[in-house]
């Protein structure tokens, strides 16, 4: 349990770009990865691998262990996606019979592994671009600007904070029960976690206690307000090349629409 | 056995191989569908059938927020505890590890509306900090995670509850609820990929079948720790429990 990926979005180096810039152009390849052929979502893929090692100086191991999540869940579910089960009989030669049925690999499972594992990989970058590269505050702005409900905006923002504060709370809880023979075997693992997990519901509650008595002490009215004094540089050289190759995207995956015509 | 077949089975055999050892090394995420897993119409479908149930969730949170300012912070922090629990690891039956969903648990203690807007937001987190399920795939993850786990797992405890078996109902309803999330999953995986022959039921069959593998001791585990919670708190934390009622909505604490 580490955040990682939080640190990063602080310390990269298109930190300093504005926010609405680096999410309006995740979303423009987005909806652009969503709809076109496969070429152009690897040809998305690969530029945001760019934009993400080059340009953001995110470690490419970090960004290959990111990638390797979808390609996981990909792998599982590709044994669903390719094989079938026939009851009719032996079409092909290389089917496997198992009583009366039959295992065959299906043409169109095969495609459908194919199309789904270049999308997959292709809007997963859009969103790592987006993750690796604009801290979690800074969206929250974004989403304030966008005229998102309050409430759920506020329910962020304190969730954000206090996500770190009991992961840390948890940790020392881990540690502490790791060094009295906890988790020793599974018996005792089971016992372990329940614990924390009571522990940590105490402790959230005790953080509810100390904070609200903070927040009603300095004349709380229910409305929770957060400050931001963040100077943002547009960076002309980085937008020439997100318009230019966005064009040249848009083309490749409205060309084999125009040649039908 | 001739030459081809041989080869062919070399081929299944190290794909096989491949596939477990890669795919065994982390269970644990299965259970979100990835960004960009889902088809443009089956992403926006499922978007429109989780955003009436969040929506009416908002909207009850925002009235109790309303009354009592407070509870927000509540909110807030029942918000992370339940993102700190879902990012714990549990030992699965089996052996291997993995995480709890904590809708069972979240939705006994905050109630299932609440958990409902909680689960999304987690959901969101999940995506955001540690890159587990995605955005365009959120209404689906939420469908099952958020919407239909907390309530089936409410339902269930307040079935045994009102017949005076609380230990029962607690281990079922955290069992069930994370049984029931990964049987929606794979409903919503097979939908969007019916099988060639067979179609959806199939496609379903198959889909439930893999992830049988790691869900249902999963799901025993996590009965099995809630169970332990359960009576920690009974035991030590009456005083806590009775806080949490404020934000379960029927019995609203005007302060």
């Amino acid at each position: 349990m580490h955040h990682q990926i939080d640190s990063l979005a602080y310390t990269n180096q298109l930190r300093s770009l504005p926010p609405s810039h680096k999410v309006g152009f995740a979303i423009a390849l987005f909806i652009l990865g969503f709809v076109s052929p496969m070429g152009v979502q690897g040809a998305i893929a690969l530029w945001l691998a760019i934009w993400i090692i080059l340009y953001a100086g995110i470690p490419a191991k970090i960004y290959g262990q990111l990638l390797l999540i979808p390609l996981t869940f990909w792998l599982l579910s590709v044994p669903a996606l390719i094989l079938g089960v026939s009851f009719s009989g032996n079409v092909n030669p290389v089917d496997i019979a198992w009583g009366s049925r039959y295992f065959y690999l299906s043409q169109q499972g095969i495609t459908q592994a194919q199309t789904v594992l270049m999308r997959a990989i292709a809007l997963s970058s859009c969103l790592y671009f987006v993750l690796l590269t604009t801290p979690f505050a800074d969206i929250l702005n974004l989403l304030k600007a966008w005229r998102f409900p309050t409430i759920i905006i506020e329910l962020l923002a304190l969730m954000y904070r206090f996500i770190f504060v009991l992961t840390d709370t948890v940790l020392e809880l881990v540690t502490a029960q790791k060094s009295r023979l906890g988790y020793r075997n599974r018996r005792s693992q089971f016992r372990s976690l329940g614990i924390i997990i009571s522990q940590l519901l105490w402790r959230t509650l005790e953080n509810y206690r100390a904070c609200s008595l903070g927040l009603i002490s300095r004349g709380f009215n229910g409305e929770l307000r957060f400050w931001s004094d963040r100077q943002y540089q547009a960076n002309p050289r980085y937008m020439v090349e997100a318009i230019a190759g966005y064009f040249v995207l848009l083309l490749l995956a409205i060309f084999p629409y125009v040649d039908k015509l | 056995m001739n030459k081809k077949s041989r080869r062919l089975s070399l081929l299944a055999m190290a794909g096989l191989s491949l596939y477990w050892v890669i795919g065994a090394a982390r269970p644990a995420q299965a259970m979100h569908i990835m960004e960009g897993f889902l088809p443009v119409g089956w992403a926006v479908f499922w978007w429109m059938v989780a955003l009436p149930f969040f929506v009416w969730g908002v909207r009850s949170l925002a009235q109790i927020t309303q009354q009592n300012p407070n509870l927000k912070l509540l909110l807030g922090l029942a918000g992370a505890f339940s993102f700190v629990l879902s990012a714990l690891k549990i030992p699965s039956v089996t052996g291997s590890c993995s995480h709890p969903t904590g809708t069972g648990l979240g939705a006994v203690l905050f109630g299932p509306g609440v958990m409902t807007v909680l689960g999304s937001l987690v959901l969101v987190f999940q995506s955001v900090l540690l890159a587990h399920g995605g955005i365009t795939t959120l209404g689906a993850n939420a469908f099952s995670m958020a919407i239909v786990g907390p309530w089936v797992a409410w339902g269930v405890y307040r079935l045994f509850e009102s017949r005076q078996q609380h230990k029962i109902g607690i281990f079922l309803a955290a069992a069930l609820g994370n049984f029931v999330t990964y049987l929606v999953t794979s409903i919503q995986l097979a939908l969007a990929f019916p099988a060639a022959t067979g179609g959806v039921m199939a496609s379903f069959g198959k889909f439930a079948g893999i992830f049988a593998l790691t869900q249902v001791p999963l799901a025993i585990s996590e009965g099995l720790l809630t169970i332990l919670v359960w009576n920690w708190l009974q035991a030590y934390a009456q005083p806590e429990l009775q806080t949490l009622k404020s934000i379960k909505g029927q019995e609203v604490v005007q302060s």
